[in-house]
C-alpha cells in the first residue's frame, strides 16, 4: 500500500488525530505527503465525513510542534555536532557565514518554506536551532507560514473536492515551478550584485 | 597586471551567471507551461487510484455510493466503508485492475440509465382506432 493509501486511510479511521501526527513527524523530517493530506482533508470536509475546524487545529498544532521540535533538535544537538564536524574540517567561516545569513534572511525563509516550499521545512528548522535563530522569531514567522498552509491547502481541497488526484499531481508540478523561480530569483540577484559591484569601481 | 586578471575573471563569473539564468528561466517557463496545460486539459472523470476510497469515488463521478457498493458485493450499511480500494481488492482476493473494471463497469452503466432516452414518438397525426376515447361523466 502507498503513503497516499495509508494516510487516507489513517484518515478515515482515526480523524484529526491522524492528521496531527501525520503533520508532526513530517514536520519534523519524516518524507509523508501531508499537502496531499491536506488536500484530502478538504476534499472529506465537503463530503461531510469530518469537521472543519478539528481538521484546521490538528493540521495547525501538529505543523507548529513538529517544527518546534525540529528546531530544539538542531539547537541542543545540532550546534555541538556542527562545532565539532567545523573545527576538525577548518568549516568554523561557514558556519558563521550560515549563522549571519539565518539572521538576514531567516525570517522570510521560515515563512516561505511552510507553505511554498514545504519540502525545504524540515532543514529550515534544523538550521534555525543549529545558528541560534532567536525562538520568539522562529515561532511568529513559523505560526504566521503555517497557518497560511494548512488554510490554503485545505480550501484547494474543498474547492476541488472531486477531483483529489489531479489537484495532487498539479501541486507536485508548481512544487517544482516555484523551486525554479527561486532558483532564478537567486542568480539573478547575483548577477545583479555582481553588475552594481562593477558599475561601484 | 592584478587589474587584468581581474577584469576577465570577474567577466567570465558574469557570463556563466547569465547562462545559468537564461537556463533556470527556460527550465521554469517551460515546467510552468506544461503544470498549466496538464492542468487545462485535465479529463473530466479522474482515473481510478488504489488510494480512493468508495464514497470518495462516488463523489468524483458524482453518483450515488451504494451502486458502488453493490458492484463489488460489499454492505453498504453505516458507518460507511472508507477503506482504500486496495485494501478492499485485498480482501476480495482482487487485482486493483479487476476491482477498478468492476466500479467502472456500474459507472457507466448508471450513467447511461441517467441519460435522456432518444428522440420522442413523433404525435400522431390523426386519433387511430386504438387511442381510447374520453367518455364525458355520467350524469
Amino acid at each position: 500500500m502507498d503513503l497516499q493509501a495509508v494516510l487516507l486511510d489513517a484518515m478515515a479511521t482515526y480523524g484529526a488525530f491522524a492528521i496531527f501526527t501525520a503533520i508532526l513527524l513530517a514536520s519534523i523530517g519524516l518524507p509523508l505527503p501531508t499537502s496531499f493530506l491536506l488536500v484530502a482533508a478538504g476534499s472529506f470536509i465537503t463530503q461531510g465525513e469530518i469537521d472543519f475546524w478539528p481538521v484546521m487545529i490538528a493540521g495547525m498544532t501538529g505543523a507548529v510542534l513538529g517544527d518546534h521540535i525540529g528546531y530544539g533538535i538542531g539547537r541542543i544537538g545540532g550546534q555541538p555536532l556542527v562545532r565539532r564536524i567545523s573545527q576538525r574540517f577548518n568549516g568554523e567561516a561557514l558556519i558563521i557565514q550560515a549563522e549571519k545569513t539565518m539572521h538576514t534572511w531567516g525570517g522570510i525563509g521560515i515563512f516561505f518554506s511552510r507553505w511554498l516550499l514545504t519540502a525545504a521545512g524540515p532543514y529550515v528548522n534544523l538550521t534555525s536551532g543549529f545558528t541560534r535563530y532567536p525562538l520568539l522569531h522562529f515561532s511568529i514567522w513559523d505560526i504566521l507560514g503555517e497557518i497560511v498552509w494548512v488554510t490554503l491547502y485545505v480550501q484547494v481541497g474543498r474547492l476541488f473536492s472531486d477531483q483529489l488526484a489531479t489537484i495532487s499531481d498539479t501541486l507536485g508540478d508548481l512544487t517544482w515551478v516555484l523551486l525554479g523561480v527561486v532558483v532564478v530569483g537567486l542568480i539573478g540577484y547575483k548577477l545583479i550584485q555582481s553588475l552594481h559591484q562593477n558599475a561601484v569601481k | 597586471m592584478r587589474l587584468t586578471m581581474e577584469r576577465p575573471s570577474k567577466r567570465r563569473q558574469q557570463i556563466l551567471l547569465l547562462s545559468c539564468l537564461l537556463l533556470a528561466l527556460f527550465i521554469t517557463l517551460f515546467l510552468g507551461t506544461r503544470s498549466f496545460r496538464r492542468f487545462r486539459d485535465r479529463p473530466t472523470d479522474e482515473p481510478i487510484r488504489e488510494w480512493m476510497n468508495i464514497p470518495y469515488i462516488a463523489h468524483s463521478y458524482h453518483i450515488p455510493p451504494h451502486l458502488l457498493f453493490q458492484a463489488l458485493n460489499l454492505p453498504d450499511t453505516p458507518p460507511p466503508d472508507k477503506r482504500p480500494i486496495i485494501k478492499i481488492a485485498k480482501e476480495l482476493g482482487l487485482s486493483v485492475d479487476e476491482v477498478t473494471t468492476l466500479l467502472e463497469a456500474a459507472i457507466a452503466q448508471e450513467r447511461a440509465s441517467q441519460e435522456p432516452p432518444g428522440k420522442p414518438p413523433p404525435p400522431p397525426t390523426e386519433p387511430s382506432a386504438m387511442t381510447p376515447v374520453a367518455t364525458p361523466p355520467a350524469n
